[in-house]
């Protein structure tokens, strides 16, 4: 867990695009909040794998919000029953039950639906607040503590090579 | 395309390709495994499949050598299916259903041996069994031994002689009292002085003569209390004799009385042959009927009467897994269907084919009840057997099980009827026609069953000496051709109850009735007998004991007689 922090205050501090690491992040809520064996998932995984989008932050943020997860399942289960037995949408559901591909994504469940609801209306935000918290990273924190005595003194200690040491 | 990663999508269709690929390589070992599994947990005993092989296009599967092991006989199964074919849809099976369009069994074989036990746990005993009549008995009709009954039964006839004695000895003692009281020599004595003493002073002067007066005054007194003496002891005396001939003539009857109570006590009178067709069907009816019960139990969890499967599922808890949400289905199936099996039996009796139809786990999905229909082919021992039957439990609460059954012109050769050590019979040989109907509904049983023998031949087996009613019942036996046998049953699937009725009764009663009759009376004639041997000698000591009492009774006539004669001559010598 530690090696996967620095690894990612590595990634964070190097030329890879923010927008790599913050789709990683945003990416991993799907997986990390909905049950991990969900056809969406083969979905996310192939995403992962076919654009550029950074793994170990991905990782990193899948057992972040895999974590998180089982503090929001009664809430991914409300919302779920809530989206689920609106009346309205019963007959667009029924059609899904019906189906036989939907009825594998398993979007009936409560929680698979709740879970991603949650995180497909966190993408977007997430993707842009890490894109904002990346540059304003490297623009304004990364830049002050290059230049603070106190990290550059920290940054020629014997525990950091051995803290990124540990890491590699 | 700069953002994306070639090797990434080429890795990904590797590995997905590479899931896909070892799945169908393990599918077959997979499956195997888990049907194995699931088809032990359903028949609670071992099952177990020789070969699985998957054909995809169409999605098929052929199961070999299935053989499911007998829950209440691990060493045996109860069933072995040397091939089972069908074509399963993919669709359902992604809903979790397991649906079947046309499966077809071949070579099935009931009760075969194993070579390793297939117990998966301990087999539970048949709680219904408790229930069942484990055994006819014959009919109350050996009759009690008489010398055992007269060494424990205390006759009335006994008592009655013993009181009766006690009484002739009392009688006597009092008599003796009595005798000794009126012929009182000393009194009688002073009398004759005392009427010498008035007839000498009678002659005397005339204070002699007055005194003779008072003297003949007293003694005139003292012999009207010998009087009353004489006859308050006739008086006993008659009142003793009378009541010791009443007595007697009581003692005499009693072994009459004692006869009829024995009889009663024993139920003599209410021997009789009893349902003969009961007790010679009876245990074999009970055999038919435990058959029945074994057999329903085992279907029983087959039977597609689970209607709330989908209600308890929606009720489901909430937590860690979540909820699903069941919406309506377009073509709603049960989770278990097969809309058509053909089956191909081969059995002791013969080949055996036909279709079973529509089995479900929940027919208030399908609509369908499950119907079956076979027939039997090239038998061994009839001309036709068919059995077809229908599980309706579309609605639950009007849900039944219903079974028709029928076999024409079937050999009995030496068919067990009764192997009861009393009465050991066998059909030798016989056509036997049956029909049976029986519907179970709400745990209660209802049905009735016709069975017509032809050319019956029963065997026998010596009963033994003792055994006279089997023995006279072997002989009637063999005497029927042909009979009929009506047996109808309802109550409770656990405790059925059964009435049999035949034409044997009428066939056989008569004879038996009067054979009976005749042993009946013989015992009565041989009790008679037998509790008049034991009273002879006290009857005739009493007899002589009494004819003593009247002879004393003659010698205190006598005596009375002469008392009184002495008394009117005293009488008439006073004067006065």
């Amino acid at each position: 867990m530690l090696s996967q922090i620095i690894k990612f205050i590595q990634i964070l501090s190097s030329e890879t695009a923010p927008v790599q690491i913050s789709a990683g992040i945003a990416l991993s809520m799907i997986p990390g909040f909905s049950p991990l064996f969900s056809l969406h998932n083969l979905l996310v995984v192939l995403m992962l794998l076919m654009f550029r989008i950074n793994i170990a932050a991905f990782m990193l943020g899948l057992a972040f919000f895999t974590a998180f997860a089982y503090l929001l399942d009664p809430l991914f289960h409300s919302i779920g029953q809530i989206i689920l037995t609106q009346e309205g949408l019963q007959s667009f559901w029924t059609g899904l039950y019906n189906s036989t591909f939907w009825r594998l994504t398993g979007f009936n469940n409560t929680i698979v639906m709740g879970s991603l609801l949650v995180s497909l209306a966190a993408f977007i935000p997430g993707l842009l607040l890490g894109n904002f918290l990346i540059n304003h990273y490297r623009n304004d924190i990364l830049v002050f503590l290059n230049n603070s005595r106190i990290f550059k003194a920290f940054k020629s200690s014997k525990l950091f090579t051995k803290i990124i040491a540990a890491a590699e | 395309m700069k953002n994306i990663r070639w090797g990434g999508l080429i890795g990904f269709i590797i590995i997905t390709t590479a899931i896909a690929g070892s799945f169908l390589l393990f599918a077959e070992p997979l499956v195997k495994s888990i049907l194995e599994t699931q088809l032990s947990q359903l028949n609670k005993a071992k099952v177990d499949i020789q070969a699985v092989d998957i054909d995809y296009s169409p999605f098929a599967l052929t199961l070999t050598n299935l053989q499911a092991t007998d829950a209440s006989q691990p060493m045996s199964n109860m069933f072995e299916i040397a091939q089972a074919k069908f074509s399963l849809s993919l669709s359902d099976l992604i809903y979790k259903k397991f649906v079947v369009d046309d499966m077809s069994l071949s070579g099935i074989k009931l009760n075969t041996p194993r070579k390793i036990s297939g117990t998966i746990e301990a087999p539970k005993k048949e709680k219904n069994q408790e229930n069942l009549p484990s055994n006819f008995d014959l009919p109350k009709i050996a009759l009690p031994d008489i010398d055992d009954i007269l060494s424990k039964e205390p006759l009335t006839s006994e008592k009655l002689i013993s009181e009766l004695n006690l009484d002739i000895q009392n009688t006597r003692k009092n008599w003796q009292l009595i005798n000794q009281d009126i012929n009182d020599s000393n009194r009688w004595a002073q009398h004759e002085n005392s009427y010498n003493t008035i007839q000498k002073d009678l002659k005397g002067n005339f204070s002699q003569k007055l005194q003779a007066v008072k003297s003949a005054k007293k003694l005139s007194k003292a012999l009207k209390t010998e009087a009353r003496k004489i006859k308050q002891a006739r008086k006993t005396v008659n009142t003793d004799i009378s009541r010791l001939n009443n007595n007697f003539k009581a003692v005499k009857k009693s072994p009459k009385a004692d006869i009829k109570r024995i009889k009663e006590k024993y139920s003599i009178n209410n021997l009789n042959a009893g349902n003969i067709t009961q007790l010679l069907f009876g245990n074999k009816a009970a055999e038919w009927v435990r058959l029945a019960q074994t057999t329903y139990g085992r279907i029983k969890p087959y039977i597609g009467n689970d209607n709330n499967a989908d209600e308890e599922q929606q009720e489901a808890p909430a937590r860690a897994g979540g909820k699903n949400i069941v919406f309506k289905e377009y073509n709603p199936k049960p989770d278990f269907y097969i809309r058509k099996i053909s089956v191909d039996a081969t059995t002791e009796r013969g080949r055996f084919a036909g279709v079973i139809s529509d089995v479900s786990s929940n027919q208030s999905i399908n609509k369908q009840p499950t119907r079956f229909k076979l027939s039997g082919k090239e038998l061994k021992h009839s001309d036709m057997e068919v059995i077809k039957g229908e599980l309706n439990y579309i609605k639950k609460t009007k849900g039944f099980s219903e079974l028709v059954y029928s076999i024409t012109r079937h050999q009995l050769n030496d068919y067990q009827v009764s192997k009861a050590s009393s009465l050991p019979i066998a059909i030798k040989k016989s056509l036997m026609d049956a029909a049976i109907k029986v519907r179970l509904q709400n745990g209660l049983l209802t049905g009735s069953s016709r069975l017509n023998f032809n050319d019956v031949d029963f065997s026998t087996k010596s009963a033994g000496e003792s055994n006279n009613f089997s023995r006279m019942l072997a002989n009637s036996l063999k005497q029927v051709q042909q009979f009929y046998l009506d047996i109808k049953f309802s109550g409770a699937i656990e405790k059925p109850k059964l009435k049999i009725k035949s034409d044997l009764d009428k066939k056989l009663g008569a004879q038996l009735k009067a054979q009976l009759n005749k042993r009946k009376q013989a015992f009565e004639k041989n009790l008679k007998s037998k509790i008049e041997n034991k009273i002879k000698d006290p009857m005739k000591k009493l007899e002589t004991e009494l004819q003593q009492l009247n002879k004393i009774k003659s010698k205190l006539d006598a005596k009375e007689k002469e008392l009184k004669n002495r008394i009117s001559s005293l009488k008439k010598q006073i004067k006065f």
